[in-house]
Protein backbone atom coordinates (compact mmCIF):
# COMPACT_ATOMS: atom_id res chain seq x y z
CA UNK A 1 0.00 0.00 0.00
CA UNK A 2 1.61 3.37 -1.04
CA UNK A 3 -0.36 5.33 1.87
CA UNK A 4 -0.29 3.55 5.62
CA UNK A 5 -4.05 4.08 7.22
CA UNK A 6 -3.67 7.12 8.61
CA UNK A 7 -1.12 8.80 6.98
CA UNK A 8 -1.76 12.25 6.77
CA UNK A 9 -1.33 14.03 3.47
CA UNK A 10 1.89 15.81 2.69
CA UNK A 11 0.70 18.19 -0.09
CA UNK A 12 -0.73 21.58 1.07
CA UNK A 13 -4.46 21.37 1.00
CA UNK A 14 -5.74 23.24 -2.55
CA UNK A 15 -7.48 25.95 -0.71
CA UNK A 16 -4.28 26.84 1.45
CA UNK A 17 -2.39 26.11 -1.71
CA UNK A 18 -0.65 30.02 -1.74
CA UNK A 19 -1.16 30.37 -5.60
CA UNK A 20 -5.11 29.15 -4.86
CA UNK A 21 -5.98 31.71 -2.17
CA UNK A 22 -4.51 34.54 -3.83
CA UNK A 23 -6.20 33.81 -6.88
CA UNK A 24 -9.98 33.41 -4.55
CA UNK A 25 -8.16 36.74 -2.86
CA UNK A 26 -7.58 38.85 -5.78
CA UNK A 27 -10.91 37.60 -7.91
CA UNK A 28 -12.93 38.80 -4.78
CA UNK A 29 -10.39 41.96 -3.95
CA UNK A 30 -10.90 42.95 -8.13
CA UNK A 31 -14.87 42.56 -7.54
CA UNK A 32 -14.68 44.54 -4.66
CA UNK A 33 -12.82 47.72 -6.16
CA UNK A 34 -14.99 47.60 -8.99
CA UNK A 35 -17.59 47.36 -6.82
CA UNK A 36 -16.24 49.95 -4.06
CA UNK A 37 -14.74 52.47 -6.80
CA UNK A 38 -17.34 52.65 -9.74
CA UNK A 39 -18.69 55.70 -10.53
CA UNK A 40 -21.41 54.81 -11.84
CA UNK A 41 -22.92 52.74 -9.37
CA UNK A 42 -26.30 53.48 -8.35
CA UNK A 43 -25.68 51.37 -4.92
CA UNK A 44 -22.80 49.74 -3.74
CA UNK A 45 -22.82 48.00 -0.87
CA UNK A 46 -20.96 45.55 1.90
CA UNK A 47 -21.89 43.10 4.68
CA UNK A 48 -19.81 41.87 7.60
CA UNK A 49 -20.27 39.41 9.86
CA UNK A 50 -18.81 36.64 12.11
CA UNK A 51 -20.71 33.06 13.03
CA UNK A 52 -19.60 31.46 16.24
CA UNK A 53 -21.22 27.80 16.95
CA UNK A 54 -20.70 24.44 17.76
CA UNK A 55 -21.65 21.16 15.85
CA UNK A 56 -21.64 17.51 16.28
CA UNK A 57 -18.83 17.24 13.41
CA UNK A 58 -16.81 20.62 14.83
CA UNK A 59 -15.01 19.10 17.71
CA UNK A 60 -14.85 22.24 19.69
CA UNK A 61 -16.46 26.08 19.03
CA UNK A 62 -15.75 27.33 15.52
CA UNK A 63 -15.57 30.90 14.51
CA UNK A 64 -16.08 32.06 11.13
CA UNK A 65 -15.97 35.82 9.77
CA UNK A 66 -17.41 36.53 5.95
CA UNK A 67 -17.44 39.76 4.13
CA UNK A 68 -19.57 40.31 0.88
CA UNK A 69 -19.88 43.28 -1.53
CA UNK A 70 -22.74 43.74 -3.52
CA UNK A 71 -23.64 46.77 -6.22
CA UNK A 72 -26.88 47.49 -7.35
CA UNK A 73 -27.49 48.70 -10.41
CA UNK A 74 -31.26 49.09 -11.34
CA UNK A 75 -33.31 46.26 -10.89
CA UNK A 76 -29.66 44.11 -10.78
CA UNK A 77 -27.61 42.79 -8.45
CA UNK A 78 -24.52 41.40 -7.98
CA UNK A 79 -22.38 40.15 -4.70
CA UNK A 80 -19.32 38.69 -3.93
CA UNK A 81 -17.94 37.69 -0.94
CA UNK A 82 -15.32 35.45 0.84
CA UNK A 83 -15.31 33.30 4.20
CA UNK A 84 -12.22 33.43 6.82
CA UNK A 85 -12.10 30.29 9.09
CA UNK A 86 -10.74 32.22 12.28
CA UNK A 87 -10.98 29.11 14.57
CA UNK A 88 -11.64 25.45 13.66
CA UNK A 89 -10.54 21.92 13.81
CA UNK A 90 -9.77 21.56 9.95
CA UNK A 91 -10.40 24.36 7.53
CA UNK A 92 -7.84 26.41 6.27
CA UNK A 93 -8.26 29.77 7.04
CA UNK A 94 -10.04 31.53 2.94
CA UNK A 95 -12.70 28.44 3.35
CA UNK A 96 -15.02 30.16 1.07
CA UNK A 97 -15.67 32.20 -1.60
CA UNK A 98 -19.12 32.76 -3.48
CA UNK A 99 -21.04 35.21 -5.93
CA UNK A 100 -24.28 35.79 -7.21
CA UNK A 101 -26.27 37.86 -9.23
CA UNK A 102 -30.10 38.87 -9.10
CA UNK A 103 -32.90 40.62 -10.66
CA UNK A 104 -36.04 41.92 -9.21
CA UNK A 105 -39.36 41.39 -10.75
CA UNK A 106 -43.08 42.13 -10.16
CA UNK A 107 -45.56 39.93 -11.12
CA UNK A 108 -49.05 40.60 -9.79
CA UNK A 109 -48.07 43.24 -7.45
CA UNK A 110 -45.79 40.70 -5.69
CA UNK A 111 -42.01 41.51 -6.03
CA UNK A 112 -40.00 38.76 -6.08
CA UNK A 113 -36.06 38.21 -6.99
CA UNK A 114 -34.45 35.65 -9.06
CA UNK A 115 -31.04 34.22 -8.07
CA UNK A 116 -28.00 32.21 -9.92
CA UNK A 117 -25.30 31.94 -7.44
CA UNK A 118 -22.09 29.87 -7.50
CA UNK A 119 -20.08 28.63 -4.42
CA UNK A 120 -17.00 27.19 -3.41
CA UNK A 121 -15.91 25.82 -0.07
CA UNK A 122 -12.99 24.01 1.42
CA UNK A 123 -15.13 21.26 3.40
CA UNK A 124 -11.80 19.93 4.69
CA UNK A 125 -8.12 19.71 4.00
CA UNK A 126 -8.68 17.10 1.51
CA UNK A 127 -11.95 17.78 0.17
CA UNK A 128 -14.14 20.76 -1.28
CA UNK A 129 -17.36 21.66 -1.82
CA UNK A 130 -18.99 23.32 -5.26
CA UNK A 131 -22.69 24.81 -5.22
CA UNK A 132 -24.32 26.08 -7.91
CA UNK A 133 -27.93 27.28 -8.55
CA UNK A 134 -30.78 29.15 -8.56
CA UNK A 135 -33.29 30.68 -6.59
CA UNK A 136 -36.21 32.91 -6.06
CA UNK A 137 -37.43 34.53 -3.10
CA UNK A 138 -40.48 36.63 -2.31
CA UNK A 139 -41.21 38.79 0.48
CA UNK A 140 -45.32 39.70 1.30
CA UNK A 141 -45.65 41.92 4.27
CA UNK A 142 -44.33 40.01 6.97
CA UNK A 143 -43.81 36.60 5.56
CA UNK A 144 -40.67 35.92 3.16
CA UNK A 145 -40.28 32.62 1.37
CA UNK A 146 -37.65 31.35 -0.95
CA UNK A 147 -37.29 28.47 -2.97
CA UNK A 148 -34.44 26.76 -5.38
CA UNK A 149 -32.05 24.17 -6.48
CA UNK A 150 -28.60 23.58 -6.09
CA UNK A 151 -26.09 21.74 -7.74
CA UNK A 152 -23.27 20.46 -5.85
CA UNK A 153 -19.97 18.25 -5.76
CA UNK A 154 -17.87 16.95 -3.22
CA UNK A 155 -14.23 17.04 -4.74
CA UNK A 156 -10.93 15.66 -3.38
CA UNK A 157 -7.83 18.26 -3.97
CA UNK A 158 -5.68 17.76 -6.38
CA UNK A 159 -2.99 17.23 -3.46
CA UNK A 160 -5.25 14.61 -1.99
CA UNK A 161 -5.97 13.07 -5.28
CA UNK A 162 -1.68 12.01 -5.81
CA UNK A 163 -1.54 11.65 -2.16
CA UNK A 164 -3.77 8.67 -1.43
CA UNK A 165 -3.72 7.32 -5.33
CA UNK A 166 -7.27 8.46 -6.29
CA UNK A 167 -8.97 7.27 -9.30
CA UNK A 168 -9.91 10.58 -11.67
CA UNK A 169 -13.48 9.41 -11.82
CA UNK A 170 -13.53 8.34 -8.33
CA UNK A 171 -12.41 12.19 -7.20
CA UNK A 172 -16.07 13.37 -7.37
CA UNK A 173 -19.14 13.42 -6.31
CA UNK A 174 -21.97 15.17 -7.78
CA UNK A 175 -25.02 16.12 -6.09
CA UNK A 176 -28.06 16.97 -8.80
CA UNK A 177 -31.28 19.62 -8.07
CA UNK A 178 -31.04 19.56 -4.54
CA UNK A 179 -34.17 21.75 -3.15
CA UNK A 180 -33.12 25.08 -0.69
CA UNK A 181 -36.00 26.68 0.78
CA UNK A 182 -36.50 29.27 3.38
CA UNK A 183 -40.18 30.44 4.82
CA UNK A 184 -39.82 33.08 7.35
CA UNK A 185 -42.37 35.37 9.21
CA UNK A 186 -41.37 38.72 10.90
CA UNK A 187 -42.85 40.55 13.27
CA UNK A 188 -43.10 43.73 11.76
CA UNK A 189 -42.89 45.21 7.98
CA UNK A 190 -39.56 44.97 5.76
CA UNK A 191 -38.71 48.70 6.17
CA UNK A 192 -39.75 49.26 9.50
CA UNK A 193 -36.65 50.18 12.02
CA UNK A 194 -36.44 47.44 13.96
CA UNK A 195 -37.64 43.39 13.25
CA UNK A 196 -37.70 39.86 14.35
CA UNK A 197 -38.41 36.79 12.78
CA UNK A 198 -38.41 32.95 12.70
CA UNK A 199 -37.48 31.21 9.90
CA UNK A 200 -36.87 27.66 8.47
CA UNK A 201 -34.38 27.21 6.01
CA UNK A 202 -31.88 25.09 4.69
CA UNK A 203 -29.02 27.50 3.47
CA UNK A 204 -26.98 30.36 4.45
CA UNK A 205 -24.72 32.38 2.58
CA UNK A 206 -21.59 29.70 2.85
CA UNK A 207 -23.68 26.47 3.18
CA UNK A 208 -26.50 24.46 1.72
CA UNK A 209 -27.65 21.63 3.96
CA UNK A 210 -29.56 18.88 2.41
CA UNK A 211 -33.33 19.48 1.92
CA UNK A 212 -34.00 16.56 4.73
CA UNK A 213 -32.15 18.83 7.33
CA UNK A 214 -33.86 21.91 7.86
CA UNK A 215 -32.46 24.25 10.50
CA UNK A 216 -34.50 26.72 12.54
CA UNK A 217 -33.39 30.44 12.41
CA UNK A 218 -34.50 33.55 14.52
CA UNK A 219 -33.31 36.75 13.69
CA UNK A 220 -33.40 40.35 15.12
CA UNK A 221 -32.35 43.47 13.20
CA UNK A 222 -31.97 47.01 14.11
CA UNK A 223 -31.59 49.89 11.70
CA UNK A 224 -29.90 52.76 13.46
CA UNK A 225 -30.06 54.64 9.75
CA UNK A 226 -31.56 54.04 6.20
CA UNK A 227 -27.81 52.81 5.13
CA UNK A 228 -26.81 50.86 8.14
CA UNK A 229 -28.41 47.28 9.36
CA UNK A 230 -27.27 45.68 12.74
CA UNK A 231 -28.56 42.14 12.60
CA UNK A 232 -27.81 39.19 15.29
CA UNK A 233 -29.11 35.38 14.26
CA UNK A 234 -29.74 32.14 16.23
CA UNK A 235 -29.62 28.88 14.41
CA UNK A 236 -30.39 25.62 15.59
CA UNK A 237 -29.56 22.77 13.43
CA UNK A 238 -31.16 19.45 13.36
CA UNK A 239 -30.15 15.61 12.23
CA UNK A 240 -32.28 13.52 10.91
CA UNK A 241 -36.28 15.42 11.20
CA UNK A 242 -37.75 13.64 8.50
CA UNK A 243 -36.28 10.12 9.87
CA UNK A 244 -39.34 10.17 12.45
CA UNK A 245 -35.91 9.80 14.39
CA UNK A 246 -34.44 13.78 15.50
CA UNK A 247 -31.21 14.46 17.10
CA UNK A 248 -29.40 17.81 17.95
CA UNK A 249 -26.90 18.61 15.96
CA UNK A 250 -25.50 22.12 16.57
CA UNK A 251 -26.35 26.40 17.29
CA UNK A 252 -24.58 29.19 15.68
CA UNK A 253 -24.79 32.98 16.54
CA UNK A 254 -24.32 35.24 14.02
CA UNK A 255 -23.58 39.08 14.12
CA UNK A 256 -23.55 40.95 11.26
CA UNK A 257 -23.86 44.73 10.32
CA UNK A 258 -24.31 45.66 6.58
CA UNK A 259 -23.96 49.40 4.75
CA UNK A 260 -25.64 50.84 1.84
CA UNK A 261 -23.23 53.46 0.63
CA UNK B 1 -78.13 33.52 16.91
CA UNK B 2 -79.02 31.67 20.11
CA UNK B 3 -79.06 28.62 17.95
CA UNK B 4 -75.73 29.54 16.32
CA UNK B 5 -74.21 29.13 19.46
CA UNK B 6 -75.38 26.44 20.92
CA UNK B 7 -74.26 24.73 17.57
CA UNK B 8 -70.68 26.33 18.51
CA UNK B 9 -70.88 24.55 22.22
CA UNK B 10 -72.13 21.29 20.83
CA UNK B 11 -69.02 21.45 18.11
CA UNK B 12 -66.73 22.37 20.80
CA UNK B 13 -67.37 19.76 23.26
CA UNK B 14 -67.47 16.96 20.52
CA UNK B 15 -64.19 18.28 19.74
CA UNK B 16 -62.81 18.01 23.21
CA UNK B 17 -64.54 14.29 23.57
CA UNK B 18 -62.93 13.12 20.25
CA UNK B 19 -59.48 14.67 21.57
CA UNK B 20 -60.22 12.85 25.20
CA UNK B 21 -60.90 9.80 23.59
CA UNK B 22 -57.71 9.69 21.66
CA UNK B 23 -54.00 8.46 22.80
CA UNK B 24 -52.09 11.12 24.11
CA UNK B 25 -49.75 12.01 21.66
CA UNK B 26 -45.52 11.19 23.04
CA UNK B 27 -43.84 14.15 21.41
CA UNK B 28 -41.06 13.06 23.19
CA UNK B 29 -37.36 13.07 21.63
CA UNK B 30 -35.39 9.90 21.00
CA UNK B 31 -32.48 9.40 22.95
CA UNK B 32 -29.81 11.56 21.73
CA UNK B 33 -27.13 9.91 19.82
CA UNK B 34 -24.79 10.96 22.41
CA UNK B 35 -26.47 8.85 25.65
CA UNK B 36 -26.90 5.91 23.27
CA UNK B 37 -22.64 6.15 22.54
CA UNK B 38 -22.37 6.20 26.62
CA UNK B 39 -24.21 3.07 27.05
CA UNK B 40 -22.48 1.39 24.05
CA UNK B 41 -19.26 2.25 26.28
CA UNK B 42 -20.35 0.32 29.15
CA UNK B 43 -21.41 -2.73 27.43
CA UNK B 44 -17.91 -2.71 25.58
CA UNK B 45 -16.32 -2.08 29.03
CA UNK B 46 -17.65 -6.02 30.13
CA UNK B 47 -16.87 -6.99 27.02
CA UNK B 48 -14.15 -7.41 24.83
CA UNK B 49 -14.29 -6.91 20.96
CA UNK B 50 -15.58 -9.34 19.38
CA UNK B 51 -13.16 -11.74 16.68
CA UNK B 52 -14.20 -14.24 14.44
CA UNK B 53 -11.31 -16.84 13.41
CA UNK B 54 -11.52 -18.37 10.00
CA UNK B 55 -9.38 -21.32 8.63
CA UNK B 56 -9.23 -19.45 5.23
CA UNK B 57 -8.56 -16.43 3.93
CA UNK B 58 -11.44 -16.54 1.28
CA UNK B 59 -14.36 -15.79 3.35
CA UNK B 60 -17.81 -14.52 3.25
CA UNK B 61 -19.62 -11.96 5.53
CA UNK B 62 -23.85 -11.43 4.40
CA UNK B 63 -24.87 -7.88 4.81
CA UNK B 64 -28.49 -6.96 4.87
CA UNK B 65 -30.67 -3.80 6.11
CA UNK B 66 -34.19 -2.50 6.90
CA UNK B 67 -35.85 -5.72 8.19
CA UNK B 68 -38.51 -4.29 9.39
CA UNK B 69 -39.73 -6.97 11.58
CA UNK B 70 -43.53 -6.81 12.41
CA UNK B 71 -42.88 -10.52 10.11
CA UNK B 72 -39.56 -11.81 9.84
CA UNK B 73 -40.36 -14.47 6.48
CA UNK B 74 -37.73 -12.75 4.78
CA UNK B 75 -34.97 -12.67 7.38
CA UNK B 76 -35.23 -15.84 8.35
CA UNK B 77 -34.70 -16.35 4.67
CA UNK B 78 -31.68 -14.85 4.56
CA UNK B 79 -30.05 -16.55 7.62
CA UNK B 80 -30.85 -20.01 6.19
CA UNK B 81 -28.90 -18.90 3.18
CA UNK B 82 -26.09 -17.61 5.29
CA UNK B 83 -25.67 -20.86 7.11
CA UNK B 84 -25.88 -22.88 4.30
CA UNK B 85 -23.29 -21.35 2.36
CA UNK B 86 -21.17 -21.56 5.30
CA UNK B 87 -20.99 -17.58 5.76
CA UNK B 88 -18.35 -16.59 8.85
CA UNK B 89 -20.78 -13.36 10.14
CA UNK B 90 -23.83 -11.85 9.36
CA UNK B 91 -24.47 -7.91 9.54
CA UNK B 92 -27.45 -6.19 9.65
CA UNK B 93 -27.80 -2.30 9.10
CA UNK B 94 -30.40 -0.75 11.00
CA UNK B 95 -34.07 -0.79 10.65
CA UNK B 96 -34.54 -4.17 12.53
CA UNK B 97 -38.16 -3.49 13.53
CA UNK B 98 -40.84 -1.16 12.26
CA UNK B 99 -39.99 0.36 16.03
CA UNK B 100 -43.40 -1.41 17.89
CA UNK B 101 -42.46 -2.91 21.23
CA UNK B 102 -43.60 -5.99 20.15
CA UNK B 103 -41.39 -6.13 17.31
CA UNK B 104 -38.03 -6.57 18.90
CA UNK B 105 -38.73 -10.32 20.58
CA UNK B 106 -39.74 -10.80 17.22
CA UNK B 107 -36.59 -9.75 15.49
CA UNK B 108 -34.81 -11.61 18.34
CA UNK B 109 -36.69 -14.92 17.88
CA UNK B 110 -34.87 -14.78 14.32
CA UNK B 111 -31.53 -14.11 15.34
CA UNK B 112 -29.24 -17.69 15.04
CA UNK B 113 -27.08 -18.74 18.12
CA UNK B 114 -24.11 -17.19 18.26
CA UNK B 115 -22.20 -21.05 17.47
CA UNK B 116 -24.07 -21.43 14.23
CA UNK B 117 -23.61 -17.95 12.89
CA UNK B 118 -22.53 -14.64 14.97
CA UNK B 119 -24.74 -11.97 13.64
CA UNK B 120 -23.92 -8.30 14.26
CA UNK B 121 -26.67 -5.61 14.52
CA UNK B 122 -26.94 -1.43 14.24
CA UNK B 123 -29.95 0.54 14.63
CA UNK B 124 -32.03 2.19 12.70
CA UNK B 125 -34.63 5.30 12.61
CA UNK B 126 -37.33 2.98 12.68
CA UNK B 127 -35.72 0.82 15.61
CA UNK B 128 -35.40 4.34 17.83
CA UNK B 129 -38.08 6.16 17.21
CA UNK B 130 -39.93 5.86 20.36
CA UNK B 131 -38.62 7.13 23.36
CA UNK B 132 -38.97 3.06 24.84
CA UNK B 133 -36.83 2.03 21.29
CA UNK B 134 -32.72 2.63 22.18
CA UNK B 135 -33.77 0.73 26.24
CA UNK B 136 -35.32 -1.95 24.33
CA UNK B 137 -32.86 -2.29 21.60
CA UNK B 138 -30.00 -2.23 24.22
CA UNK B 139 -31.08 -4.67 26.50
CA UNK B 140 -31.63 -7.14 23.74
CA UNK B 141 -28.87 -6.69 21.18
CA UNK B 142 -26.15 -4.53 23.05
CA UNK B 143 -24.03 -1.52 21.98
CA UNK B 144 -24.74 0.36 18.58
CA UNK B 145 -21.23 1.53 18.14
CA UNK B 146 -18.36 -1.46 18.24
CA UNK B 147 -16.48 -3.66 15.92
CA UNK B 148 -15.67 -6.62 15.63
CA UNK B 149 -12.45 -8.52 13.71
CA UNK B 150 -11.91 -11.64 11.21
CA UNK B 151 -8.64 -13.27 11.50
CA UNK B 152 -7.23 -15.49 8.72
CA UNK B 153 -4.47 -17.52 8.72
CA UNK B 154 -3.12 -14.33 7.25
CA UNK B 155 -4.51 -11.12 8.14
CA UNK B 156 -6.93 -9.62 10.30
CA UNK B 157 -9.90 -7.64 8.91
CA UNK B 158 -12.06 -4.68 10.68
CA UNK B 159 -15.50 -4.23 10.70
CA UNK B 160 -16.92 -1.62 12.44
CA UNK B 161 -20.31 -0.82 13.16
CA UNK B 162 -21.64 3.22 13.78
CA UNK B 163 -24.73 4.26 15.24
CA UNK B 164 -26.50 6.79 12.89
CA UNK B 165 -30.17 5.82 13.51
CA UNK B 166 -30.94 9.60 14.67
CA UNK B 167 -29.24 11.08 11.56
CA UNK B 168 -26.17 11.99 13.08
CA UNK B 169 -23.22 10.27 14.58
CA UNK B 170 -23.01 12.60 17.66
CA UNK B 171 -19.66 14.52 18.57
CA UNK B 172 -18.83 11.43 20.79
CA UNK B 173 -19.40 8.93 18.65
CA UNK B 174 -17.41 10.40 15.98
CA UNK B 175 -14.00 11.18 18.34
CA UNK B 176 -14.30 7.11 19.25
CA UNK B 177 -14.09 6.62 15.34
CA UNK B 178 -11.91 8.66 14.85
CA UNK B 179 -9.75 6.99 17.72
CA UNK B 180 -10.42 3.43 16.52
CA UNK B 181 -9.32 4.32 13.41
CA UNK B 182 -5.90 6.05 14.43
CA UNK B 183 -5.17 3.58 16.34
CA UNK B 184 -6.25 -0.02 15.42
CA UNK B 185 -6.65 0.72 11.36
CA UNK B 186 -3.06 -0.03 10.67
CA UNK B 187 -3.21 -3.43 12.01
CA UNK B 188 -5.88 -4.78 9.76
CA UNK B 189 -5.84 -5.39 6.31
CA UNK B 190 -9.18 -4.48 5.45
CA UNK B 191 -11.94 -1.95 7.31
CA UNK B 192 -15.08 -1.97 6.39
CA UNK B 193 -18.04 0.04 8.28
CA UNK B 194 -21.34 -0.59 8.17
CA UNK B 195 -24.54 1.86 9.78
CA UNK B 196 -27.90 2.48 8.90
CA UNK B 197 -28.15 5.80 7.10
CA UNK B 198 -26.60 6.16 3.94
CA UNK B 199 -23.87 8.70 3.23
CA UNK B 200 -23.79 9.83 -0.60
CA UNK B 201 -27.40 11.25 -1.64
CA UNK B 202 -27.02 8.88 -4.97
CA UNK B 203 -30.60 9.82 -5.79
CA UNK B 204 -33.75 11.66 -4.61
CA UNK B 205 -35.56 10.67 -1.69
CA UNK B 206 -37.23 12.18 1.50
CA UNK B 207 -35.05 10.60 3.64
CA UNK B 208 -32.33 11.86 5.92
CA UNK B 209 -28.53 11.42 4.87
CA UNK B 210 -25.58 12.83 7.30
CA UNK B 211 -25.62 16.79 7.51
CA UNK B 212 -23.01 18.32 4.80
CA UNK B 213 -20.66 19.06 7.61
CA UNK B 214 -20.47 15.89 9.19
CA UNK B 215 -20.67 13.86 5.92
CA UNK B 216 -17.26 15.78 5.03
CA UNK B 217 -15.31 14.96 8.59
CA UNK B 218 -16.07 11.27 7.49
CA UNK B 219 -15.40 11.19 3.97
CA UNK B 220 -12.17 13.02 5.01
CA UNK B 221 -11.31 10.21 8.16
CA UNK B 222 -12.44 7.39 6.05
CA UNK B 223 -10.06 8.63 3.04
CA UNK B 224 -7.08 9.09 5.36
CA UNK B 225 -7.52 5.78 7.29
CA UNK B 226 -8.47 4.13 4.11
CA UNK B 227 -11.63 2.50 4.78
CA UNK B 228 -12.22 0.22 1.98
CA UNK B 229 -16.41 -0.04 2.21
CA UNK B 230 -19.12 1.89 3.92
CA UNK B 231 -22.21 -0.38 3.77
CA UNK B 232 -25.33 1.07 4.30
CA UNK B 233 -29.05 0.84 4.78
CA UNK B 234 -31.82 3.14 4.72
CA UNK B 235 -33.04 3.59 0.94
CA UNK B 236 -34.31 0.56 0.22
CA UNK B 237 -32.65 0.52 -3.42
CA UNK B 238 -28.94 -0.97 -3.65
CA UNK B 239 -26.33 1.14 -4.94
CA UNK B 240 -22.47 1.06 -4.79
CA UNK B 241 -20.20 4.46 -5.71
CA UNK B 242 -16.61 4.76 -5.33
CA UNK B 243 -15.74 7.97 -4.07
CA UNK B 244 -11.95 8.59 -3.24
CA UNK B 245 -10.93 5.11 -1.90
CA UNK B 246 -13.73 4.51 0.07
CA UNK B 247 -16.78 2.08 -1.80
CA UNK B 248 -20.60 3.81 -0.72
CA UNK B 249 -22.79 0.47 -0.56
CA UNK B 250 -26.33 0.55 0.01
CA UNK B 251 -27.59 -2.67 0.62
CA UNK B 252 -31.63 -3.21 -0.62
CA UNK B 253 -34.34 -4.07 2.17
CA UNK B 254 -35.24 -7.59 3.27
CA UNK B 255 -38.43 -6.21 4.72
CA UNK B 256 -41.42 -9.02 3.62
CA UNK B 257 -43.28 -5.68 2.33
CA UNK B 258 -40.64 -4.73 0.02
CA UNK B 259 -40.98 -5.87 -3.73
CA UNK B 260 -37.77 -6.64 -4.44
CA UNK B 261 -35.91 -7.45 -1.27
CA UNK B 262 -32.41 -8.25 -1.48
CA UNK B 263 -28.97 -8.77 0.42
CA UNK B 264 -25.25 -8.65 -0.18
CA UNK B 265 -22.80 -11.14 -0.10
CA UNK B 266 -19.11 -9.79 0.75
CA UNK B 267 -16.45 -12.21 -0.23
CA UNK B 268 -12.72 -11.68 0.80
CA UNK B 269 -10.87 -13.73 -1.31
CA UNK B 270 -7.11 -13.17 -0.84
CA UNK B 271 -7.85 -9.70 0.84
CA UNK B 272 -9.83 -8.76 -2.19
CA UNK B 273 -13.33 -7.67 -1.90
CA UNK B 274 -15.87 -8.90 -4.19
CA UNK B 275 -19.58 -7.80 -3.13
CA UNK B 276 -22.71 -8.99 -4.98
CA UNK B 277 -26.20 -7.78 -4.70
CA UNK B 278 -29.07 -11.32 -4.46
CA UNK B 279 -32.22 -11.29 -5.00
CA UNK B 280 -34.49 -13.41 -2.80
Amino acid sequence: MKNAPGHKTKNEPEINNPTCSVRNFRITVTFLFLIVSSGLMAQPGLEIYADAGKNNASGSLFIKSAALANYEFGKNKIETGFQIDLKNNSHPLFSGYNINASREHSFRGYLFHMQGFYTRTSSSEILRETNWGALLDMRHKRFEMAIGTNFRTYAFKSGAISEYSIKREASKFHENFNMMYSIGYSLKPADDGWNAGLAITNFDSFIIEQGVNPAVRLRGLYKPGRQVCLYAEAWYLTAGFLNMSMNHFGFLLKTGISWNF
Amino acid sequence: MELLMKNRWMLLTAILATMASCEPIDFSLPEPADLRFEDSRTWSAKKSSDEITVQSDDYSVIFMADSHVGTSHNLDSVFSIAKSTNASAVCIAGDLTQGDKNDFPLFAQSIPDEKEIPTFLTPGNHDLWSDEGWKDYFELFGPSSYYFTVRTPVAVDMFISIDSGTGTLGSKQLEWLEDILQNERSGCRRCIIFTHNDFLRVRHAEISNPLVEELSVLIDLFTRYHVDMLIAGHDHIPSEELFGITDYVIVGSISDNDEDPNYMQLRLENGNLRNEFVNL
